[in-house]
């Protein structure tokens, strides 16, 4: 998180995935990390940040990117930047029913409110992947998503019977 | 449920007055009507999106720890974003406030009551998500507790003000999200902040330059290649006849029209200097802006800039009195009016001073000095005919050495001298440059300066790009 694009502020649902992070977020004296209460609130957030001159990442999982869909649409009208890092679900492995409808339907999400993507599957290139992501959010004053797949990440695994 | 006494518009010039630095946005609907024309550092959106206001502006004020932020929302703005103030509460910041204009109804889509009209209490919610500062404000009397509230209290405040719900006349805001976002962005951090791609040009000539049975110009001709106008008021040319003529033609293209002031100096041109008293210049441009000012209400155009003329520009430069004449009779006249100068002189300086928006122009067909100055014109290296050359100045200039900075720009061609032919290739090329070279974003910037003619462009509607153009009503809420 710590990159050239000098991102101070992280907004975030709570996500298993993201723990890592959300805790040396939380833990980082240079670093603001708020908890939201919705993933709407998230990108109102972002954007009233931008104004003031600070730059944020998002985090959240798929499943939320349904949620905020109707709020995605001001970024296009303003040309506001945003970047979220979007953890997936509902993919690859995945064991829970529950999540594959919206998981399966994230990218669809995406690209009809005409947010940038780019999945990673490759730990390897995470780092660049989110430096680029950084640059294409700000400087071209766009939403993007990055969404890191179950592969990446390795498959959630159930705590009661498979 | 009791109505409150309370006027929406009395509330909110009362919680605005002596504003200070304070930014301040707006939710959806009618709180954001009455709102946007008072000052530049507001931003309001429009759709469900208001509806996120509060966690904007918790966005703004962790960015901008020093500025006290504060939003006007409706009732139903924040019925709608309850988790939003329990992050707010959470979060705790000095610098927040929200003020929720409470009319108990949705005022847009019909009057259909809200929660809070059936005893909803959004200021207990908020005591309970941790508020330190939570109230309901129904008489008059509250109102200046509450506004130094807004300037001295520390830790997020809500307050609930009950108003009626009164059927105020509009005034509708500009609808065009980068024009909000960027004069948003441009009130804490400055106009450098706003982003470069965002930049537009205004391609701006002189005009109504004939005078009674003699003709200068063919404006008919003109007025279709550009964005812009500034209009002779007859010191140094233009008749009446001329100046009524010059505005409905601005009407019917859509240009930005404005005054061209002079010394009264019809046989000279009002190109030589005249050694008029500061007063004198006061008056001289406060007449001129007066007359066309009034033309244009009848022609039904609004008046949209000045640009001072030939030697009383050129005097401005250098002489801080004629500069300061200027400048305060357009201040005084309107200070909507924009006001377009040459870069690096006491103009632009005493026009900052007063905070008047000023618009940075350049001279395709003229050559600069390296420090910005303009070069005399009497120079013969000074003058640029050759079109290709002009077009390459026009583009360049915009990004080089900082000569326009970040705001809008004006191109001025200077009619009564530059061939029509010129200008016709000139505006040709200026509107495929503007298409495709950076200073151009795309159709969403079409209006970011709600001053610029809007190019036509594929699926929007003629109506719907002009329609910022017009402000409808100014209701003054104090500094």
């Amino acid at each position: 998180m710590r990159s050239k694009a000098r991102v101070s502020l992280v907004t975030l649902i709570s996500d298993g995935e993201h723990r890592e992070l959300i805790e040396r977020a939380q833990a980082d004296p240079e670093m603001k990390a708020v908890t939201l209460s919705t993933e709407e609130e998230g990108v109102a957030l972002a954007t009233g940040a931008w104004l003031g001159g600070t730059k944020t990442v998002m985090l959240m999982q798929s499943s939320c990117v349904g949620n905020c869909i109707n709020v995605l649409s001001l970024l296009k009208t303003c040309q506001f930047p945003l970047l979220r890092l979007v953890t997936m679900r509902g993919e690859w492995g995945e064991f829970n029913p529950w999540q594959v409808t919206i998981g399966q339907a994230t990218p669809a999400v995406l690209s009809t409110i005409d947010v940038l993507f780019q999945r990673v599957d490759d730990p390897e290139a995470l780092a660049g992947e989110v430096e680029a992501a950084l640059c294409l959010a700000y400087s071209t004053y766009s939403p993007v998503a990055l969404p890191l797949s179950q592969k990446l990440l390795g498959a959630k695994v159930s705590r009661g019977k498979r | 449920m009791s109505r409150s006494a309370l006027h929406r518009r009395t509330v909110m010039a009362r919680l605005l007055q002596d504003r200070g630095g304070l930014l301040v946005l707006t939710g959806l609907g009618t709180s954001t009507w009455r709102q946007f024309l008072t000052a530049r550092s507001i931003f309001r959106c429009g759709a469900r999106w208001a509806a996120r206001m509060a966690s904007f502006e918790l966005g703004l004020a962790l960015a901008q720890p020093e500025r006290r932020v504060m939003v006007f929302n409706g009732d139903g703005d924040m019925l709608m974003a309850l988790g939003s103030l329990s992050t707010i509460a959470v979060v705790r910041l000095a610098n927040l406030r929200l003020v929720v204009l409470d009319n108990e109804l949705y005022g847009e889509t019909g009057a259909q009551a809200t929660h809070t009209a059936a005893g909803v209490d959004l200021a207990s919610v908020a005591r309970a998500f941790g508020f330190p500062k939570a109230l309901t404000v129904t008489e008059d009397h509250q109102l200046e507790d509450l506004r130094r509230d807004l300037h001295t209290h520390q830790g997020p405040l809500l307050a609930m003000v009950k108003v009626t719900p009164s059927p105020d006349p509009m005034a509708l805001p500009p609808r065009e999200g980068t024009f909000l976002k960027n004069r948003m962005k441009a009130a804490p951090l400055g106009p450098e902040a706003i982003p470069r791609i965002n930049r537009t040009i205004d391609l701006n000539a002189d005009a109504g330059e004939s005078y009674g049975a003699w003709t200068l110009g063919d404006d008919a001709a003109l007025f279709p290649l550009l964005s812009s106008v500034n209009t002779a008021c007859g010191f140094h040319t233009g008749d009446p006849l001329t100046i009524h003529r010059a505005g409905a033609l601005a009407r019917e293209h859509h240009l930005g029209i404005g005054t061209h002031p002079s010394y009264p100096d019809l046989p000279g041109f009002g190109r030589r200097i005249l050694e008029a008293a500061p007063d004198q210049v006061y008056t001289d441009v406060l007449y001129q802006i007066s007359a066309l000012s009034g033309m244009c209400r009848v022609a039904g155009v609004p008046l949209r800039h000045v640009k001072a003329h030939g030697a009383l520009s050129t005097r401005a430069w250098t002489h801080a009195p004629t500069a300061a004449a200027i400048t305060q009779a357009t201040r005084d006249a309107d200070p909507w009016l924009l006001l377009i100068v040459l870069t690096a002189n006491l103009l632009e300086t005493e026009a900052r001073r007063l905070s008047l928006p000023v618009v940075l122009e350049t001279f395709p067909e003229r050559a600069y000095l390296c420090d910005g100055r303009l070069d005399l014109r009497s120079l013969p290296s000074s003058n640029i005919h050759d079109p290709q050359e002009a077009d390459r100045r026009a583009l360049l200039k915009p990004t080089d050495l900082r000569l326009m900075r970040l705001e809008p720009t004006s191109s001025t061609l200077s009619s009564s001298r530059t061939p029509l032919l010129v200008l016709q290739l000139f505006s040709v090329r200026f509107e495929h440059a503007l298409a495709n070279h950076a200073v151009h974003s795309g159709p969403n910037l079409i209006q970011e300066c709600n001053y610029r003619r809007p190019l036509r462009v594929k699926g929007l509607q003629p109506d719907r790009l002009h329609s910022h153009n017009w402000r409808v009503q100014r209701v003054d809420y104090g500094k």
